[in-house]
């Protein structure tokens, strides 16, 4: 990107930030479509980090205290594949995301993350992953444990921070929580059913918590994983310019950016009665019917 | 500090953003657990049974409520705003005002810490709650462990996880651990029912800071070394006599670096002077192990990295001594100027080249 954008063709209404996206989610899977390759494509997604990298150096330099958190400082991966398959794949990613100057984060399932290859292994000697999410099998079996603690001990010695996502009685079962290494470190549960009975007094939440650059394996930009794949929340892809992502964010035609990270989504009142009765999953669910079915 | 020119430049160039205003709004708290960093009790900070000297019991509704509309205005900083302590629910109608002025200037992700005292009744539990979910908040962090369990109970900390579940509130459980403590073993006496439908758990080992350095044996501390960055965790946080500080993980326990005071300067201004601090820099970006070869050369009897409890531990251990920090200070100064200079000489031969 040769010159920045006009800080006003990026904002909307002062005092709030125009756009907190502090996480870019990235969905890597094997698409057959593509000769069977892992997607999407790392050249697209590096020129487009590097951009708006540049673009927000230069707002840094230029205009104080602005936009600083716009890209966010996370990449977030969730590798949908074997090591077999991922590997060259983290690698480059890898490089990439320390070139931009963000953290790298993965998340796998536990079966497919056990046994990393030497050269996975390295990457995380090198501190190049900064956490390590692991979707635990329900039940989480005796036989599988053996190798679930010896990656967990991997993860801790390269100072790597372990997140497990699973049944807590499960996991309380197994006897992992009481692996010594395991307490001497941080590290975060996500107990699988949090999302369950839930039932918010507010029906509906600001959605600035989990808005996030959301990238599939396409490479096409959503504002949040609950709106991947419909056409009329798309922002953008990696295969533009950031610039041209940037403009589209500022005057997106159906996406109203703003109300949703303060408000929360505009539902229908008959739909606000029923999602009060449910959960966050049930209201973007909600959320992503409606959009589907607004004409564009 | 072994940096480069060129990352040096880098790290110039890259902004600091904050992931929330944290207000610690007092060093009060009902508890007085062994493990306390912050050293609170109900007098206040106490640590080696002494109150300390330079540390205020409580900030001022008005100075919070300032640096709340000062903090909606910069860009920098995410609009969280976490209220903590001590222990912030001693005077929970405060709490209230403060969450619900927070939401009216455009916070949209409230929260707390808190340690679930005022739960002990389920009927009382329900009635705050709701109250705290009215005034905007979306989730508390609710720390519960072998050291706090004598001064709030595991039938307590239920009451509260039943409450903000049924309120809509998200919780984050934060668990302590040391060798003798497992994180399993106070899992095990909470209801599985609520521990499976809480938001999340967040379980970290006890460092030797604070309180725990005089309380606890060395014996049950673990060590993880302090390799490590902190750029993408950092928080604005203000505690009770006013000072602002970039992280509120131990740093804001420190007096050896300061960037301001909320009652003498506006938050902008602050933020700037954070911005602008060479050392912050190379905390946050480069990790603060970094200073250890510098302050080995200066004489000072540092541990290796691996002998520190963590990067906080460290931290901690750095930012608490004035005559350090002023030494680290000026041998960052003359390292920069010298490589500022090698570059002028780098350029100058390469032009006549």
């Amino acid at each position: 990107m040769s010159t920045p954008l006009p800080l006003h063709s990026v904002t909307t209404q002062d005092p709030y930030p125009a756009w907190l996206f502090r996480e870019i989610n990235l969905i890597a899977a094997v698409e057959p479509s593509n000769g069977s390759s892992i997607q999407p494509d790392l050249t697209a997604l590096a020129r487009w980090l590097g951009e708006f990298q540049r673009w927000q150096a230069h707002q840094f330099l230029s205009e104080e205290n602005r936009y600083y958190l716009l890209l966010g400082r996370r990449v977030h991966l969730q590798l949908q594949c074997s090591w077999l398959e991922g590997t060259p794949y983290v690698q480059q990613l890898a490089q990439v995301v320390a070139r931009t100057g963000h953290a790298l984060t993965l998340r796998m399932s536990a079966e497919q993350a056990l046994h990393p290859p030497e050269e996975i292994k390295q990457l995380l000697q090198n501190r190049r992953i900064q956490k390590f999410l692991l979707n635990l099998p329900n039940p989480l079996t005796a036989q599988l444990l053996p190798a679930l603690t010896e990656l967990v001990e991997l993860l801790l010695s390269c100072r790597v921070m372990p997140i497990f996502l699973g049944d807590m009685a499960n996991l309380l079962q197994s006897g992992l929580l009481h692996n010594p290494r395991l307490n001497a470190a941080n590290f975060t549960l996500y107990p699988s059913q949090r999302h369950l009975d839930f039932q918010p007094s507010h029906p509906v939440d600001s959605c600035a918590t989990h808005l996030s650059w959301f990238i599939d394996s396409k490479g096409d930009i959503y504002p949040c994983g609950g709106l991947s794949g419909i056409r009329s929340a798309q922002l953008g892809t990696i295969f533009e310019s950031a610039e041209t992502t940037l403009q589209r964010m500022a005057n997106h035609p159906t996406l109203p950016l703003q109300d949703l990270i303060q408000h929360g989504p505009t539902l229908h009142t008959a739909q606000k009665n029923i999602i009060n009765r449910f959960n966050i999953p049930f209201k973007c669910l909600l959320h992503r019917k409606e959009i589907e079915a607004a004409p564009i | 500090m072994t940096l480069s020119l060129a990352q040096r430049v880098t790290l110039a160039n890259k902004p600091l953003g904050f992931n929330a205003l944290v207000v610690e709004r007092t060093s009060r708290c009902n508890a007085r657990c062994a493990i306390c960093y912050q050293g609170s009790s109900p007098q206040g900070k106490v640590q080696k049974g002494k109150k300390s000297a330079n540390d205020a019991k409580d900030l001022s509704p008005e100075l919070i409520r300032r640096a709340l509309l000062e903090g909606s205005r910069l860009d920098s900083l995410n609009k969280r705003f976490h209220l903590a302590g001590g222990e912030a629910f001693l005077d929970a109608e405060l709490c209230l005002e403060l969450f619900a002025y927070a939401q009216s200037l455009g916070y949209y992700d409230i929260t707390t810490t808190t340690n679930g005292f005022w739960a002990k009744s389920p009927d009382k539990a329900r009635i705050l709650t709701r109250r705290m979910r009215e005034a905007g908040v979306t989730n508390i962090e609710l720390s519960t462990d072998h050291w706090h369990a004598p001064f709030v109970q595991p039938t307590t900390i239920n009451n509260c996880l039943r409450a903000c579940l049924e309120a809509g509130i998200s919780v984050n459980l934060r668990l302590l651990a040391t060798h003798e403590h497992t994180h399993a073993a106070t899992l095990a006496t909470l209801d599985p029912y609520l521990l499976n439908h809480t938001t999340r758990i967040t379980c970290g080992p006890v460092f030797a800071v604070g309180r725990a350095t005089e309380q606890l044996s060395t014996e049950e501390f673990f060590r993880r070394g302090a390799e490590g960055r902190c750029f993408a965790v950092l928080n604005l946080a203000i505690v009770p006599n006013g000072n602002v500080f970039p992280c509120c993980a131990g740093m804001d326990h420190t007096d050896g670096l300061l960037f301001g005071n909320i009652a003498e300067q506006h938050l902008a201004e602050i933020v700037h002077n954070i911005n602008h601090s060479p050392l912050f820099r190379v905390v946050s970006y480069a990790g603060v192990s970094r200073f250890l070869q510098p302050l080995q050369h200066l004489g000072y009897p540092m541990k290796t990295s691996e002998e520190y409890g963590n990067m906080c531990d460290l931290c901690s251990t750095i930012f608490s001594n004035r005559q350090m920090v002023a030494d680290l200070s000026r041998y960052n100064s003359q390292l920069e100027a010298e490589q500022v200079r090698m570059a002028i000489e780098y350029l100058q031969q390469s032009s006549a080249a």
